[in-house]
């Protein structure tokens, strides 16, 4: 196990570094330029050759990415050209509120193994059940997060009014302690069932499809033939065998949860790490940028290493390789 | 311009403004007399300072949503209007500008401009502290220019740096500029916006550019720096020491980022906030029926400035160096199509290089007509018939997709009639400007040129050929006129107002024929907010000072 863990932990460092060069080449290959977010307009040419200077912005591609290694080696992420502070401050301020509205997401998805285990017990035994829940979980599947947003806000915000379409927390009076933890919990629902919603149904549908596989094989049959109860051969028997597929699915699905945190903190204006990814991207904040890149491939690398130890221990078969 | 303080009901009139009007009318043609009128200009807006807090409820809270997040709250290295959404609630400038874009005192409570007109003395108010209570004097305004100003705010520096010889400060209440040549706009370059003053006791020594001093602001300004969530919201809070008695009159204003325009709307909608500044597009139409919100129009944009969505030819390659092509373009365009379809109806079609609505524009300018029969006469006769593929030529239009998407669409089916070709080449908005101003590397661009008080600020630096420069909003076109430089240059130069506005009709009038650029729509920026606040300035400067809510309890 621990030889696992080992050669897990070598090749995420890779990937990390792999994302890091990456990042940096892609970023000065995208149009644009960071000393135009400085000076918007009518600036004196002089004006902009200072500022590119100032800021490091004349020196090559290659130097500048030099520099910025050095600073990574010391555990420095730079500084942001727009926010004009640390990136480190700048990302670590914003990570509570990505990491909130990530477990708000995560409940909504954890339904789905349940939801895939119930459907794949009930559902063969009645067709239209079969039918109804196949077309919904399909539905479901392929909603992008900023329709299912914007419908959800539509319903509860506008429409019926009881849920919080914006922010994190309502603004009009100062709230403390649980008091403005209710509210951020209220502020949280929608994003959070936005985000969490699509790996729901996906997670329903696997779970289902596995269930639905394992009930046909033969151990179940023994079961049966033992005299277990239902709900036992159900519980112990099918679901432990049936979960590897959604833990690997949850695991593998970082590039989804990241893109999705991008838009959906967007849309309900939640001030989270994929905000700021979009701030970056527009300010051409490249320190700021490579840093939430940084966080973002260390934080799907982590998922990846706890699904595949998840996966590990219900699995025998995949620890001795 | 219809400002939403004339629209908004339940608002008072203002007892000052009828006699206000009536005194510019006086001192508009003769500025070297202002200094006597200002005298009475301001005891009047002193008594009816004094009447307006009476008659205004004090208390209350606003909430604003605005779409993008500032990066700091320094707004004299910047012109990006994020930051001066915010920094105008707390800086003053040494002068405010009134809805007319004509200059009133603010920091300075009078000034003299010297015979010559080469030197312009002002004298400050005595009674203005910063928000940490250290006295306002002299020595920050000449920090303030010297130090951030002429090095760092692009507008400032590219208008002045060449212009102003010196600046001194005599005595703790007197600030002197003096210029190279006679340089009337200066007056008009004063503004929150354009020179927003800083204080020397925070800045000295610091570097301007860190956070540690711009993410605390300290300023003169009618609310105090409050607090700023990142991502969230900055609250700013009332200055009750401000210099203007009795005002503000809220307690506090808090603005709250919301980058979704279609979900910022949904939040008006549902309370969770109070105001927002640009409304635009589908949204227009579904704000108008909207109960319990007013949508009020003003020509003037949340930052104050008079836009026209413009067209960039690029004149440094065919065909479109041809002033016939341009002609030829300029009658195939249907502006009347363009506003009621893609601006819904906010706005007007533009009849030439500066907006309709200030006192700069030539009246005398006709609609541009939409003919697309003499279009395509002219394309002929300018060797560009129609060819075996069925179109006359092709060009790229760069345009930024999120503010031009649905015009480039319009204009790619308009320009198909007449035979040319657009091929849309849509990209980001850093990554357009970039393409267009710097690479110079397109046929057809596209950008919202905005005309600040005086056309020395955001008209010329389109049209003089000293700014064909790899800048943003600079002339992107690449024309060169002599004779529209020399009116330009000639334009600065004279105090007296009817012999600058015959001057810049002129070029009006030179322009239109010339066609270096495609005038299509001046925008119209467009507030929502709820029906119980009132007092929100339309114009330069900041929205809030005398903003108040009716139903707010009193404290």
């Amino acid at each position: 196990m621990l030889l696992f863990i080992a050669r897990r932990v070598g090749w995420s460092c890779l990937v990390v570094v792999a994302v890091l060069v990456l990042g940096f080449a892609l970023l000065n290959l995208l149009p644009g330029d960071p000393v135009l977010y400085l000076l918007p307009e009518a600036a004196d040419p002089r004006h902009y050759a200072e500022i590119k200077q100032r800021f490091g912005l004349d020196r090559p591609v290659l130097e500048r990415f030099w520099v910025y290694l050095g600073e990574i080696a010391r555990g420095n992420l730079g500084s942001s050209l727009s926010q004009q502070r640390p990136v480190a401050e700048a990302i670590l301020e914003r990570i509570p509120a990505t990491l909130m509205l990530a477990a708000a997401a995560l409940t909504v998805a954890l339904a789905g193994p349940l939801l895939g285990l119930l459907l794949g017990y009930l559902a063969p035994r009645h067709a239209r059940m079969e039918r109804a829940s196949f077309l919904l979980l399909l539905l479901l599947t392929g909603l992008p997060p900023f329709l299912t947003g914007l419908v959800l806000i539509l319903v509860f915000s506008l429409q019926l009014g009881i849920l919080p379409s914006q922010g994190m927390f309502a603004l009009r009076e100062a709230r403390e302690g649980f008091s403005q933890l209710g509210d951020a919990l209220a502020h949280v629902i929608l994003p959070g069932v936005t985000l969490g919603i699509q790996p729901l149904a996906a997670l329903a549908r696997t779970t289902k499809a596995r269930v639905t596989e394992i009930f046909a094989q033969d151990f179940v049959r023994t079961a049966r033939a033992k005299g277990l109860g239902e709900t036992v051969i159900l519980l112990v028997h099918v679901f432990k065998n049936a979960m590897p597929a959604p833990i690997a699915m949850l695991g593998t699905s970082g590039g989804h949860w990241v893109g999705g945190a991008v838009i959906t903190e967007t849309l309900f204006a939640w001030p989270g790490v994929g905000r700021l990814a979009v701030e970056a991207v527009l300010a051409r904040d490249y320190a700021l940028l490579l840093g939430v890149m940084m966080v973002s491939a260390v934080a799907v690398v982590l998922a990846n290493m706890v699904a595949d130890l998840l996966i590990a221990m219900v699995d025998p078969r995949v620890r001795r390789g | 311009m219809i400002s939403c303080l004339e629209k908004a009901p339940g608002s008072r009139p203002w007892p000052w403004r009828s006699a206000a009007v009536r005194l510019r009318a006086v001192v508009r043609d003769r500025e070297r007399w202002l200094v006597a009128a200002v005298v009475v200009l301001t005891s009047t807006l002193a008594l009816a300072e004094a009447d307006v807090a009476t008659v205004r409820p004090v208390g209350g809270a606003l909430l604003a949503g605005t779409a993008s997040e500032p990066g700091h709250l320094n707004p004299a290295i910047t012109t990006a209007g994020n930051v001066h959404a915010v920094t105008a609630s707390l800086f003053n400038g040494l002068v405010g500008l009134d809805q007319n874009a004509e200059p009133v005192p603010e920091l300075a409570e009078r000034w003299q401009v010297s015979r010559d007109g080469k030197t312009i003395t002002f004298f400050l108010r005595s009674d203005v502290r910063w928000h940490d209570g250290t006295p306002f004097t002299s020595a920050d305004v000449k920090f303030t220019f010297e130090e951030l100003l002429l090095k760092f705010h692009a507008r400032t520096r590219a208008g002045l740096q060449d212009t102003l010889a010196e600046i001194t400060a005599p005595e703790p209440y007197t600030v002197v500029f003096r210029f190279h040549h006679s340089y009337a706009p200066f007056l008009r370059r004063l503004d929150v916006i354009e020179a927003p003053i800083l204080p020397r006791h925070i800045y000295q020594g610091k570097d301007p550019f860190s956070g540690a001093v711009n993410n605390r602001p300290v300023g003169t300004g009618p609310f105090r720096f409050g607090s700023w969530a990142r991502g969230n919201n900055i609250v700013l809070t009332r200055n009750e020491a401000y210099f203007r008695k009795g005002r503000p009159f809220l307690e506090r204003v808090t603005f709250r980022f919301l980058p979704t325009t279609a979900a910022a709307v949904v939040a008006l909608e549902a309370g969770e906030v109070d105001y927002l500044a640009g409304v635009e597009g589908a949204d227009l139409n579904h704000l108008r029926g909207a109960k319990k919100l007013i949508l009020a129009r003003s020509a003037a944009g949340s930052g104050g400035s008079f836009c026209i969505n413009t067209l960039i030819p690029n004149l440094r390659k065919p065909p479109l160096q041809k002033t016939e092509v341009r002609q030829a373009i300029n009658l195939a365009i249907d502006r009347k199509f363009i506003l009621e379809r893609v601006n819904f109806g906010a706005g007007h079609a533009a009849r030439g290089p500066i907006h309709s609505e200030l006192a700069w524009f030539d009246p005398a300018l006709p609609a541009f007509p939409f003919d697309r029969q003499q279009a395509n006469r002219l394309l002929d006769g300018a060797g560009y018939p129609i060819t075996s593929n069925g179109s006359r030529f092709s060009l790229r239009f760069a345009y930024a997709h999120a503010g031009f998407g649905p015009l480039a669409d319009a204009l790619k089916t308009q320009l198909a009639q007449v035979g040319i070709e657009l091929m849309l080449e849509p990209g980001d908005f850093n990554a357009v400007a970039e393409r267009v101003f710097v690479k110079s590397d397109f046929d057809l661009g596209v950008a919202s040129y905005c005309n600040g008080a005086d056309p020395d600020i955001g008209v010329k630096r389109v049209y003089h050929s000293k700014n064909i420069v790899p800048i943003p909003f600079s002339n992107g076109a690449a024309y060169r006129s002599v004779e529209v430089d020399a009116l330009f240059d000639r334009a600065v130069q004279t105090f007296d107002r009817a012999e600058r506005i015959v001057l810049y009709r002129e070029i009006q009038n030179i322009l239109v024929r010339d066609v270096p650029y495609f005038w299509l729509i001046e925008t119209e920026g467009q507030r929502a907010f709820r029906s119980q606040i009132n007092g929100l300035r339309t114009w330069s400067g900041n929205a809030f000072e005398d903003a108040y809510i009716d139903a707010a309890p009193r404290p």
